[in-house]
């Protein structure tokens, strides 16, 4: 650094974690939904903490195929 | 004193670029060339009759109420998806460029939505604000905030442009790192040197300098946010509400591939072709004349 001014390396600091907590969540609740069941996602709000089925979704995701409708959308 | 290598033989430097040329002709030129002809014929929607139409498919588009809105929608979307996408990314640079601590781990999380495929950061964040079951739609609603992109074709628009911008913020975010540190300290030493704090640097230092990348990415960005953003908008809104989020491709593929127009569809992507010609052209003599120093 050119000069030393704690006060801008706090912010720089403060800055980057705001922008990966922004630019992580999507990911991390998506993450954390693969680990529910479609009940527990489906009863607003859901849970932002990992739950108890991931290896049963993913061995249903890699093995067997979806069992369930997609994400809601609206028509064109 | 010329010290190229030649080729004695005369067919064989075309033998050997003959399959790159090949390639090119039938997946680059033969589609445009199918395009731009289809682009003067009607169809009938099973495909047995066609007729030689002559302009009058570029003629019904540009009276056609829906195709000059969605002219509308392009600008506006591909100007606030470059313009965001490019300005969070520059603040998230220069934050990076400067920490010391925790660099790496920094600058991996921020690289991460590049994994993530268009279709994927779609359904990533239709999920997240789904009118229904989203969590974020949930913060919204104790927010006081009637979030409903189903139905609101405004807050849908900002949800492709989030999605579509997420997307794209790593890659800028890598190109502006990478211009940032090849800017020579010695010139901002300088001119700390001089008395001139962090903000002055930034504005008359290191954003002149940062401009050829601002310029690239800017080009890149809206190329992007015209064509690549498909994915998004496809799995997210499918063009809704009411043609809300219908962007010039979204409508190629829609007249084309389902309301069997392949006529109109095939005016449009000319048209299409013809922005596309027009924005390279724009980058390189605006790159060439103005940024470089």
């Amino acid at each position: 650094m050119v000069e030393h001014r704690p006060w801008l390396n706090f912010i720089a600091h403060a800055v980057l974690i705001a922008g990966i907590a922004v630019i992580g969540f999507p990911l991390y609740v998506t993450f954390v939904a693969s680990t529910l069941t479609l009940d527990q996602i489906l009863n607003v709000p859901m849970p932002l903490t990992p739950g108890s089925h991931l290896w049963e979704n993913y061995s249903q995701a890699l093995l067997a195929g979806p069992r369930s409708a997609r994400p809601p959308r609206s028509a064109a | 004193m010329e010290k190229r290598v030649v080729f004695r033989s005369a067919w064989l430097p075309y033998a050997l670029v003959a399959p790159q040329i090949a390639v090119t002709i039938v997946f680059f030129f033969w589609p445009a060339v199918q395009a731009f002809w289809f682009s003067f014929q009607i169809q009938d929607a099973f495909g047995l009759r066609t007729e030689f139409v002559g302009l009058q498919n570029f003629g019904v588009l540009f009276h056609d109420q829906n195709y000059l809105r969605s002219f509308q929608i392009t600008a506006m979307f591909s100007v606030l998806v470059a313009g965001s996408g490019i300005a969070i990314s520059l603040l998230l640079a220069t934050m990076a460029d400067r920490v010391v601590r925790g660099a790496l781990a920094y600058k991996t999380l921020l690289i991460w939505p590049y994994a993530v495929a268009p279709a994927v950061a779609g359904v990533l964040w239709a999920f997240l604000f789904a009118p229904s079951v989203g969590i974020v739609t949930y913060a919204l609603r104790r927010a006081g905030v009637d979030w409903d992109w189903a139905l609101q074709g405004d807050q849908a628009m900002l949800l492709v442009v989030v999605a579509a911008t997420w997307k794209q913020i790593s890659y800028n975010f890598l190109f502006f790192l990478a211009g940032l540190q090849s800017i020579p300290r010695s010139l901002i030493e300088a001119a700390a040197i001089d008395g001139a704090g962090p903000a002055r640097r930034f504005w008359t230092i290191v954003f002149p300098l940062l401009s050829p990348t601002t310029f690239f990415l800017l080009v890149v960005n809206i190329v992007y946010a015209f064509f690549e953003t498909f994915g998004v908008i496809d799995a997210i809104t499918g063009g809704g509400p009411a043609g809300a989020t219908n962007i010039l491709v979204y409508k190629v593929y829609y007249d084309g591939v389902k309301a069997a127009d392949l006529g109109g569809s095939s005016a449009q992507s000319v048209i299409l072709m013809i922005i596309v010609v027009a924005l390279t052209v724009v980058q390189f003599r605006f790159v060439e004349r103005k940024v470089q120093y």
